[in-house]
């Protein structure tokens, strides 16, 4: 790790986990873009230590968890942006039906699960990993877990496209 | 879903290349001048929760920013930062901030979140001003903070919350009094503080007075709601605070239609409010079917709207209906009850933890008695509210109940596929608490409830086939593998252990097997160190000797590797095949 700006190295090495880590939490690619500047300005500000690169990013995934913690949760805002700003945005490399209609999904998921989720599935920490990072009893996580995996599958099985679409015109 | 398809998704996200640009520039600079945004921050000023935000959250940042350079440094390591306050430059402090119990803090500035009832998002994320901190600090100089010693799950069923950080700690004001405090040092620390309820109100007042929280702004009428009277199904009776902001918030910014017509007499459900405003009577009923009616002091006008609103306005003033207690008695079903605590283990570490009985006859029957004089309403959605999971559970041969300190619980029956949500009152949910936590005390027979659980989860049937759940690794996705044979054995090997409850942590040298035979009944995790921890309940037990159980799980582990490795030629030949 490069010592001397270790928020810059953290930013090439993690900037677009932090961005998705916060936009599965936040819900709004917005919000989530704004997470990751206050994320490594912070970083940069106030630099700190790291024993090695897993070390500085589950730092910077609690870093992440808490800022979306300070976030309004809306979920009318988070089904708006998710169209307004997603469609349309640069940061998006690959557009897929599939992975719209899914980040749709995942940003409506309410918080205690998306972070759950997310770094149990995105990042593949273990529950135990998953109640450190989160201050969480390992228990507590693993319920969360199940719920948050389940309210997913319910939510992606639910055939009401043409209500959604109705919904999603009225906003 | 797979794994793969969530990552898939996610990992389509980029930053944009600009946005890297800007990123790298500041990054690369020194550090000076990332205090640049510091003079910025000295007036009010409301982070919007459009993109032009970014700006303002750039400012909020560099608020707490101002602390770390201005010398707020209030806890320095884990000895001093739960009793003393370091400040090296007092004037400022006593013009612009307060010494709570828990540290001091700049009010002027402070970047406060408000949320009610989980999701609504009434008021957007608010920078406090000059005059917010004074009163702020008016108030909270009258406040008394009684530091609360336990815990009771309080916190939980609360609907209005307010939060805020500083370097060293999270605080979360409920609209119950209760305030919980996080420091995140080496370890998470809590403390929880209780101020009267109307403190709560006042802030909330004081910060977020712009938004008119509560106030309907619709129809040509200003008034609050905070007194109105609410008719849905058999209720008839006053909102709460939280109703009436997520009502207001609902209505204010719905999209409404002037109509000739009446068409809410066509509804088959309706939502009806009754309220006054400066001598004004007013009179509201929505109807499912997208109309509504208002009665403005007896001038009647008509209204359409997109009806797929309704629903998300019909759950915030759900009340239920009556309904049957769900639960019959049989004299043969187990009981398990569960309820979780915090509990302090020095200093400010909280650990929740659960404890678990199975009932005798006469605390089934005293239970049971409760259960059914009690009113039940049986919700129409199953949208669960408050800040957390249940805390207390009854766990029958057939079907559970979680109870939710706000009064709401859920009874899900392992059978079908829906669960229903019924609403007790408050005093009901602290009944049953009361009723389990006192029949958990001094309950000391850890190996019948692990044996419980293990029976439950491993049911009785023809079968001998069971489950487990791949290993955490990314490359797989939430898969099971499939065991047509060892259920038995394995369920054999799980109940002739000897089990004691286990609050230590599970060791990551060990590997883990998450074995099931129905994810409705639960999941055992097991691992080679003779662990056993059983999510649902929140349990966790571990064996005296598990060399049995471990040799099982290291041959689970041997045909699970063949079954992956099966699995992976089987594909290679297809896609081979297909290529041909």
């Amino acid at each position: 790790m490069n010592n001397d700006s270790t928020a810059l190295y953290a930013f090439r090495k993690y900037g677009n986990t932090v961005l998705r880590a916060a936009f599965a939490i936040s819900g709004s690619y917005a919000e989530a873009e704004d997470i990751v500047q206050d994320v490594f300005l912070s970083l940069h500000t106030k630099p700190r230590s790291f024993n090695d690169d897993e070390h500085l990013k589950a730092w910077l995934l609690r870093v992440t968890i808490n800022k979306c913690k300070n976030l309004r949760r809306s979920f009318r805002f988070s089904r708006t942006c998710s169209l307004d700003e997603l469609e349309y945005s640069e940061a998006i490399c690959e557009i897929s039906t599939e992975g719209r209609e899914l980040r749709e999904e995942i940003s409506a998921l309410p918080k205690k699960y998306a972070e759950v989720i997310f770094l149990h599935y995105y990042e593949g920490y273990s529950i135990k990993e998953i109640a450190e990072i989160l201050g969480k009893n390992e228990n507590t996580v693993g319920s969360l877990l199940r719920r948050g995996r389940d309210r997913l599958r319910t939510e992606l099985e639910r055939e009401d496209e043409i209500c959604r679409e109705k919904i999603i015109k009225t906003l | 879903m797979q794994r793969k398809d969530y990552q898939d998704a996610l990992n389509e996200l980029r930053l944009g290349s600009s946005f890297c640009e800007e990123m790298e520039k500041k990054l690369s600079a020194e550090r000076a001048e990332a205090d640049e945004y510091t003079d910025e921050v000295t007036h009010v000023d409301v982070i919007s929760p459009r993109r032009s935000h970014k700006g303002l959250a750039i400012a909020a940042a560099a608020v707490l920013l101002i602390g770390g350079a201005g010398g707020t440094v209030l806890y320095r390591n884990k000895d001093t930062f739960l009793s003393t306050t370091t400040n090296e430059d007092s004037s400022y402090y006593d013009e612009k901030s307060f010494a709570f119990p828990f540290g001091t803090v700049d009010l002027h500035g402070l970047v406060v979140n408000y949320q009610c009832d989980n999701y609504m998002g009434s008021a957007p994320v608010t920078v406090a001003t000059e005059e917010m901190g004074e009163q702020l600090i008016s108030l909270f100089s009258i406040t008394d903070f009684e530091k609360l010693d336990t815990l009771e799950p309080i916190v939980k069923g609360s609907g209005e919350v307010m939060d805020f950080h500083t370097d060293y700690f999270f605080a979360d004001f409920y609209d119950n009094g209760i305030i919980e405090i996080i420091y995140i040092q080496d370890d998470v620390y809590r403390e929880y503080y209780k101020i009267p309820e109307d403190t709560f109100e006042k802030m909330r007042n004081i910060i977020f007075k712009d938004y008119d929280l509560g106030s309907l702004d619709q129809f040509g009428i200003k008034a609050e709601l905070f007194s109105a009277q609410l008719r849905v199904d058999d209720y008839d009776g006053g909102l709460s605070n939280t109703e009436a902001i997520a009502l207001a918030s609902n209505i204010n910014n719905i999209q409404w239609n002037e109509r000739d017509t009446d068409g809410v007499k066509d509804s088959s459900d309706t939502i009806t409010l009754d309220f006054e405003s400066e001598g004004k009577k007013y009179g509201i009923i929505l109807g499912n079917n997208g109309m509504a009616s208002v009665n403005a002091d007896g001038k009647m006008s008509y209204y359409s709207y997109a009806a797929e609103e309704y629903p998300y306005m019909r759950r915030t003033v759900d009340k239920g209906v009556d309904a049957d207690c769900p639960i019959k008695y049989d004299e043969n079903d187990t009981w398990l009850a569960v309820t979780s605590v915090m509990e302090r283990r020095g200093g400010a570490v909280y650990i929740e933890q659960e404890k678990a009985v199975l009932l005798d006859e006469d605390e089934k029957k005293e239970i049971y008695d409760a259960l059914a004089g009690f009113e039940w309403r049986e919700l129409l959605n199953s949208a669960v509210g408050g800040f957390d999971i249940y805390d207390t559970s009854l766990n029958f041969d057939s079907c559970s109940i979680g109870f939710w300190s706000d009064g709401k619980c859920m009874v899900s029956d392992y059978t079908a596929e829906r669960t229903f949500m019924y609403l007790l009152k408050k005093e009901d949910y602290q009944h049953i608490r009361n009723l389990i936590s006192e029949a958990a005390s001094n309950y000391e027979d850890d190996d019948k409830v692990a044996d419980y659980c293990i029976d439950h989860i491993l049911y009785e049937d023809d079968s001998d086939q069971f489950f487990m759940l791949r290993d955490n690794s990314v490359t797989t996705g939430l898969a099971n593998y499939t065991f047509d044979t060892g259920e038995k054995e394995l369920k054999k090997i799980l109940l002739d252990a000897e089990w004691k409850k286990d609050i230590s942590g599970i060791s990551s040298a060990n590997t883990m097997y998450p074995v099931f035979k129905d994810l409705r009944r639960g999941i055992l995790y097991l691992t080679t160190d003779g662990m056993m921890i059983i999510p649902d309940y929140g349990l966790k037990y571990r064996c005296s000797d598990s060399e049995k159980l471990s040799a099982y799980l290291k041959e689970m582990r041997k045909n699970a590797a063949e079954t992956e490795n099966t699995e992976k030629e089987e594909k290679t030949d297809n896609t081979e095949n297909s290529e041909e």
